[in-house]
């Protein structure tokens, strides 16, 4: 069994690779030299699935059965010709119960029903009656994190910037807004539904009802399907951050933390992961190996990954081009030998 | 029918099996610009954008004279090269 992190970069991707007990990487790449690459997945028969985009030229998705070969999806996800909305990145590829979906900047959901090839809009949400209201956030106006129930496909999430969190009970066909109990980071004048700026989501798909939220107004969780949410932040500096992600074996949680959105930097210059071991009740500071002073990168929303291995392999890239990696579950941190572009998103797979 | 080497950015040229340069006939940039879609149907998506025109940073030199002006789907080519 080895180790394969897929490394998305402002200017390509990284194949990061090791054997099982991730000492020693290898370095590969870039794939797809010049191209930011914006989203990384695998589906379960093992096929992976790349975002691309480029200002000049727009965004696609590649896919591979085994990362040499790499092909476009023949029909990627696009908007109508002849309308407004501009598809200008792939923010996420998530692997369904029934389907793949892809989240996309301008915001919206798309699904493939045949493992890429074509892609499909899903209306219920593109053309959500809320629609006209969506504002972006710093990043854009995108729908960057999807959930799935395994136990019930016609439940899913979907959380898009500067929107909130929909939820569908219906397979798609209909969405609904599900923010109570979230402070509002931008107010509508017509809709008191929309304006809340979710930046991450993550959950154990065993127990899909409890989803814990990176939002720019907190860290909040709930255990009710998105019904109601409460904030989770004892022991955080700060409640804004963007990454957040669950490691599947002891079910611990890890976040970025930053100094406030006016400023966005790691508190005091410390670049610190905190975790939480309790489901989000209270967050620990871990910083061995990670720079303690004078370090003003930050981890973008999709650029931290964990491996599902024993014990936990934790990865994180920043937005300085560093790559550190944690095999103890994020007690002590390594430097990865790479200094890439910008990170913008990150996975970890074994093969 | 003119014979047209269309040179391509590096960044697009794994779009077409790498190849440096593509020949196509065509007397138009819009007859040419539709081979070479039509051939690598992958370039398409990252030529045009939803407006179904070129995409706004995307400019077509021929014989070092910017295209722009001249309407892609009347234009004729110059003398061909």
């Amino acid at each position: 069994m080895n180790i394969v992190l897929i490394v998305g970069t402002d200017k390509g991707a990284f194949l990061v690779r090791s054997d099982a007990k991730r000492e020693r990487w290898r370095i590969e790449g870039p794939l797809f030299r010049g191209w930011r690459v914006t989203a990384a997945a695998r589906d379960a028969g093992g096929r992976y699935f790349l975002g691309v985009t480029s200002f000049v030229y727009g965004a696609a998705i590649q896919m591979s059965d085994d990362l040499v070969k790499w092909r476009q999806a023949p029909q990627g996800p696009s908007y109508p010709t002849g309308g407004t909305r501009r598809l200008t990145q792939i923010w996420t590829v998530h692997p369904g119960v029934s389907a793949l979906f892809a989240g996309v900047a301008e915001a919206g959901l798309f699904r493939s029903d045949d493992r890429g090839e074509t892609w499909q809009p899903v209306p219920g949400l593109n053309d959500h009656p809320t629609r006209d209201g969506w504002m972006p956030g710093a990043g854009g106006l995108c729908a960057h994190a999807v959930l799935s129930d395994p136990a019930n496909p016609q439940r899913m999430w979907c959380g898009i910037s500067a929107v909130g969190v929909f939820r569908t009970d219906d397979g798609g066909r209909t969405w609904q807004l599900k923010n109570r109990g979230v402070s509002i980071a931008i107010e509508d004048q017509n809709s008191k539904d929309i304006g809340y700026c979710v930046h991450a989501l993550a959950h154990d798909p065993a127990v899909p009802a409890v989803i814990y939220r990176q939002d720019h107004r907190g860290m909040y969780r709930t255990r009710d399907g998105a019904e109601t949410w409460e904030r989770t932040e004892r022991g955080l500096p700060s409640g804004f951050g963007f990454p957040l992600v669950r490691e599947p074996r002891r079910g611990a949680l890890y976040a970025v933390p930053l100094e406030s959105d006016e400023f966005r930097m790691p508190p005091d210059g410390a670049l610190r992961v905190y975790r939480s071991v309790d489901g989000g009740d209270f967050w620990s500071p871990l910083s061995c190996g990670l720079p303690a002073q004078n370090a003003y990168e930050i981890v973008l929303r999709g650029a931290m990954a964990v491996d599902g291995q024993e014990p936990a392999g934790i990865y994180l890239g920043t937005t300085a081009g560093a790559l550190y990696a944690s095999r103890d579950g994020g007690d002590s941190w390594q430097t990865l030998p790479l200094t890439a572009p910008r990170i913008m998103c990150l996975a970890a797979f074994t093969e | 029918m003119a014979v047209v080497t269309v040179r391509l950015p590096r960044l697009l040229a794994g779009l077409v099996d790498g190849a440096p340069e593509v020949k196509v006939e065509a007397d138009t940039l819009a007859a040419a610009l539709a081979t070479l879609v039509g051939r690598y149907p992958a370039l398409g998506v990252h030529l045009f954008d939803e407006s179904g025109g070129l995409r706004g940073h995307v400019l077509c030199f021929h014989n070092e004279e910017n295209s722009a002006g001249c309407p892609p789907s009347t234009g004729r080519w110059p003398p061909a090269t």
